[in-house]
């Protein structure tokens, strides 16, 4: 399958091992996993898993999917959808998945955005209001760590709201940003909880060394936005992991098909048990979920 | 010589050959605005918007609040012009021709502050082209453009008296409903966006429309003055204070809504720290220094004098009255966005914003193009309201008119 993971990373063989031999116990009913999840997120007591066969949207959501693939990067494959999972114990607010998202997505150096956002909140409390965004250092001890960027919703609000559908929802569960077809008006940032979404408000200078000449990570022309892709230049060609997944020096981000009941995040939403979606009481439905 | 005649529109060209050199002061100087503005455009389209003060967390500025602050102007504009038609309003007979146009006009201007506002504006055929029914700018853009000719239309058949009362009235019937829902949509770009909690309220309709009309009506006033003493135009006081007592019902009301707001965010059982912080910001915070103002020296004291007879009745009161609202919407409407920016969703990112010279240049152009579009059609166009021969007999025909304006007026230059 596209997401498992090729390359096993010593020191994470054991838990591998440990979560393939949990990944059995519900293994072959792939299509199952996801409301299984979504139950467990609701009721965050992990009772009895319901093995059901239903669409990658899971229940009670059903988006149109546009059926063009979009143009920079290779179709939608099947039988996925694609989430993370940020273990928040383990971030430390290091902010490298922040700078190497910079350099691998072709993020104009003076553009004056970043897809992830890090939050510095004091222990104990999800504030938002009272958070600070631009801590300097990171790691302190009394505090905790909150990366943010596109949750690529299922019930996406810059979806809904963009006037000429320069902005939708894939098959995998990809929110994609159509840069040829944004007319810039903003309505999206508008409406977005996450602050994941960013205009050009320049032309984005990047070092010519340092650009990443993937065709599928288009340099953004100025008066479009833009937002997280979930890598999809990467995820959409094999490899089923996010820059910043890679980067994190703690592995605090786990990033896969949630379908698939033996990847990493699939295991991870099945045994962790303190969870939650950043605003899921806003309905958006998020695919970013937070573990402790 | 004899004017042109544009489909059975009267071009008063002679009244241009007859204007005096202050005239094309006026004129010249809002071209030069124009011209300016012009530059400023070709400076953001060529830069980016990052010419404007705008950022991610604060990313609808200036051309935003002048595009609600403009569709409020234009609702309150029509919204007098039906209260004749449909409440039988006759006293306010004299400025009709006026109030529409002002709709049209400012309706023209919320239009064209969109377009320096995007960033990509020759991709908007995609409105048309791929448009999503689910988007609330989708339908603010379609009830925009529909308002807009049902302005034009209104105009037209009020200048050539074709169709009669009897027309107007039905037109009203059409555009009565659209001066509202346009506002009502507008309102709705913002009370629709769930994430932003001080938006995100039921009351933000009805606060737009109240606003719109206490800002539409003012500027009336303020226009009719103006003509009045430029255009030497017949529009008698007592419509004036008339629309004055109506104009300080609105701002009552508008006042009252603001009131609501406040107390549901601040009274201790019903505070959440979300809405909280934010109205902080505007009643303590940064911004307190235009809402305050807002609620007080453009609020409350308008408010009082449009109360009182002594300071309704009398022209200059009134008219400050007026200056205080037409300003006071507008700080209000800079306010709102304030609202929802000033503490960005995800925790308190830099959100100060103050838009730079080209920003404003743009600005000042669009008013500039608006100001010379309505003096060039009140110049050129039969803007008074005194009946045509032909226009008064269908009018006691079909029964909406008994007393002529014309006799109104008379009346007036009495007065005067």
């Amino acid at each position: 399958m596209a997401n498992s993971s090729e390359k096993e990373r010593a020191g994470d063989v054991s838990r591998r091992d440990f979560l393939k031999a949990a990944g059995l116990t519900v293994g072959g009913i792939a299509l199952g996993a996801f409301p299984m999840l979504s139950a467990f997120a609701a009721e965050e007591n992990g009772g009895p898993l319901a093995e059901t066969a239903e669409g990658p949207q899971g229940e009670g959501h059903e988006f149109a999917f546009d059926p063009n693939p979009v143009y920079y990067a290779k179709p939608a494959p099947a039988h996925t959808k694609w989430a993370m999972v940020i273990d928040v114990k383990a971030c430390v607010g290091c902010r490298k998945c922040a700078w190497a998202c910079v350099s691998e997505n072709n993020i104009g150096r003076d553009s004056g955005f970043t897809y992830i956002q890090l939050l510095e909140m004091e222990a104990g409390k999800i504030e938002l209001e009272t958070a600070n965004p631009y801590y300097t250092e990171g790691g302190d001890p009394g505090k905790w760590y909150m990366p943010v960027q596109c949750m690529h919703c299922d019930d996406p609000p810059c979806v809904l709201n963009c006037p000429v559908r320069a902005t939708r929802k894939e098959a995998d569960g990809l929110v994609i940003q159509d840069y040829r077809k944004c007319i810039g008006c903003r309505a999206c940032m508008i409406n977005c909880p996450y602050h994941a979404r960013h205009f050009n408000w320049k032309k984005p200078v990047i070092p010519a060394k340092e650009i990443n000449r993937n065709p599928a990570v288009p340099i953004r022309p100025t008066g479009v936005v833009e937002k997280c892709t979930f890598c999809i230049h990467r995820i959409r060609d094999g490899k089923a992991e996010t820059r910043c997944t890679e980067v994190c020096p703690v592995r605090a981000r786990k990033f896969g098909n949630v379908l698939d009941p033996k990847s990493e995040v699939a295991q991870m939403l099945k045994n962790r048990r303190l969870l939650f979606r950043l605003k899921e009481e806003l309905g958006t439905e998020p695919n970013i979920y937070y573990v402790g | 010589m004899a004017n042109p005649n544009l489909a059975g529109v009267e071009i008063r060209i002679d009244e241009l050959k007859k204007s005096t050199p202050w005239f094309w002061a006026w004129v010249s100087t809002f071209v030069i605005l124009l011209v300016i503005a012009g530059y400023a455009y070709v400076l953001q389209l060529r830069n980016g918007l990052a010419v404007t003060g705008l950022h991610d967390a604060f990313p609808w500025g200036l051309y935003i609040q002048n595009f609600m602050y403009f569709v409020g102007l234009s609702a309150g504009g029509l919204v007098t012009y039906a209260s004749i038609q449909l409440f039988g309003a006759k006293k306010f007979e004299p400025i009709a021709r006026i109030a529409v146009l002002q709709a049209f006009v400012c309706n023209l201007l919320a239009a064209l502050f969109i377009i320096p506002d995007i960033g990509i504006p020759w991709r908007a055929y995609q409105f048309i082209t791929s448009p999503n029914p689910q988007a609330t700018l989708f339908w603010d853009a379609t009830i925009l453009n529909l308002y807009l000719v049902l302005c034009v239309i209104d105009l037209y058949v009020m200048i050539t008296g074709k169709g009669g009362h009897s027309l107007e009235f039905k037109l009203t019937l059409i555009s009565f409903p659209a001066a509202v829902g346009v506002h009502t949509v507008t309102a709705w770009i913002l009370s629709f966006a769930k994430t932003r909690e001080l938006w995100h309220s039921a009351l933000m309709a009805p606060l737009f429309l109240s606003s719109a009309m206490a800002s539409g009506i003012a500027l009336l006033i303020l226009i009719g003055m103006a003509l009045r003493y430029f255009a030497k135009m017949k529009l008698p006081d007592d419509m004036f204070f008339t629309l004055g007592k109506v104009l300080g019902t609105v701002v009552f009301v508008d006042l009252f809504f603001l009131f609501v707001e406040i107390m549901t965010t601040f009274w201790p059982p019903s505070r959440t720290p979300g809405h909280a912080t934010r109205l902080g910001l505007l009643l303590w915070g940064p911004y307190a220094k235009f809402f305050v103002p807002e609620l007080t020296v453009f609020g409350a004291l308008p408010f009082f004098l449009l109360l009182f007879p002594k300071t309704r009745r009398k022209v200059w009161t009134l008219a400050t009255a007026c200056v205080l609202i037409v300003i006071g919407i507008f700080l209000k409407r800079f306010a709102l966005l304030a609202m929802g920016f000033g503490v960005s969703v995800l925790g308190p990112f830099d959100a100060s914003y103050l838009p730079t010279v080209p920003e404003v240049a743009i600005t000042a152009g669009i008013w500039a193009l608006g100001i010379l579009i309505f003096t060039m059609a009140v110049k050129l166009l039969p803007m008074e309201s005194a009946p045509h021969g032909e226009n008064a007999t269908q009018a006691s025909d079909n029964g909406h008119e008994d007393v002529p304006a014309a006799a109104l007026q008379a009346e007036a230059t009495t007065h005067v």
